[in-house]
């Protein structure tokens, strides 16, 4: 696990966040189980507040894990995916994300797919 | 994108409340299966959670404002909350409590609070007396009785007096009102029937031909 901080990914990622208030730039691909456990532990969070929270986090120089991913259903699509570990309400919640992006990447053309959240 | 029944557990307000949504739409993975839960849904479950509790919905509140021409800066001030957190209302980013739904619910209906909260900061002994009950009770019955006793009168000395009293009444009632933390409100009533009382004296006795 080690922190991102190739220049292009970097702004990639904080270019797809700063555009969290628009439709699509941070999709959710979340399980039942996922989204019940956001839903039922974390006291009125919504996806959209995750948006936010995940953006607010970065923001104000929050790391943003690059993990290579090996995982043999991703490691095809995907070269790397990013984690985020940030309390919300107080507790502890790891995010997994996948940055979709080309290189370089154009303005306000990278996106987010959050793929995971839990209780790290 | 199929439609199920679902059953749903949302954590609201400290509360943990379970409710069925009929017909959620939601995508379906076409390999496995699988329920995906994405944005649209957590929107459609937004919806139902505030429908089940009665809330606000972002589209009612907006339209509420719209009715009254009132700005969110405005409404955020007079509520005494930060901006961002109507905004975040607005937007369906957080969903309000039920105490501030009921709150803000008020505060739409009743143009004699949003009167009430127009003030940068509220005197502090402000809520320790029931304004409206003493102003219902005491000042509108008090000049209603006066008045039927005032259209029998056509002495001037009367209508003097009945206007003096009444000045006086209110005068004495706000003094007490606003000198008195504790207990203020039986006292107030108590001296302001007292008063009232005593002006239906005068009243009747100005009433009376003078022979």
């Amino acid at each position: 696990m080690a922190r991102l901080d190739d220049p292009t990914r970097l702004a990639a990622y904080k270019n797809a966040l700063s555009n969290w208030r628009f439709k699509d730039y941070i999709q959710f691909n979340l399980s039942e189980q996922s989204h019940q456990w956001i839903r039922k532990e974390l006291d009125g969070v919504t996806l959209e507040e995750i948006k936010r929270l995940m953006f607010e986090f970065v923001a104000t120089g929050g790391i943003i894990d690059e993990v290579r991913e090996t995982r043999p259903m991703w490691c095809d699509r995907y070269e790397f995916h990013y984690d985020l570990r940030f309390p919300i309400q107080g507790r502890q919640v790891y995010i997994e994300t996948r940055l979709h992006c080309r290189a370089p990447f154009v303005q306000d053309e990278p996106w987010i797919l959050v793929a995971n959240i839990h209780a790290p | 994108m199929a439609r199920i029944e679902y059953a749903a557990e949302v954590r609201h307000d400290g509360r943990l409340h379970k409710f069925v949504i009929p017909s959620l739409q939601i995508p379906i993975c076409e390999s496995c299966g699988a329920k995906v839960f994405t944005e649209f849904v957590d929107e459609q479950v937004n919806d139902a959670l505030r429908f089940h509790l009665h809330l606000f919905s972002p589209a009612l509140i907006r339209s509420a404002l719209d009715r009254l021409r009132i700005s969110q800066k405005e409404v955020a001030g007079r509520l005494g909350i930060a901006e961002a957190t109507l905004s975040r209302w607005l937007s369906g980013t957080q969903i309000q409590t039920r105490s501030m739904d009921r709150f803000l619910r008020v505060f739409l209906a009743f143009p004699s609070v949003r009167v009430a909260l127009s003030r940068e900061s509220l005197e502090p002994d402000f809520g320790t007396v029931d304004i409206v009950a003493q102003h219902a009770v005491t000042v509108p019955i008090a000049s209603h009785r006066q008045h039927e006793r005032y259209r029998t009168q056509t002495e001037s000395q009367s209508r003097h007096n009945l206007s003096y009293l009444r000045i006086e009444a209110c005068k004495r009632t706000q003094e007490i009102v606003w000198r008195n933390s504790t207990d203020t409100r039986r006292e107030a009533s108590r001296r302001t029937e007292e008063i009232v009382e005593r002006t239906s004296h005068v009243a009747n006795a100005g009433a009376q031909p003078n022979g």
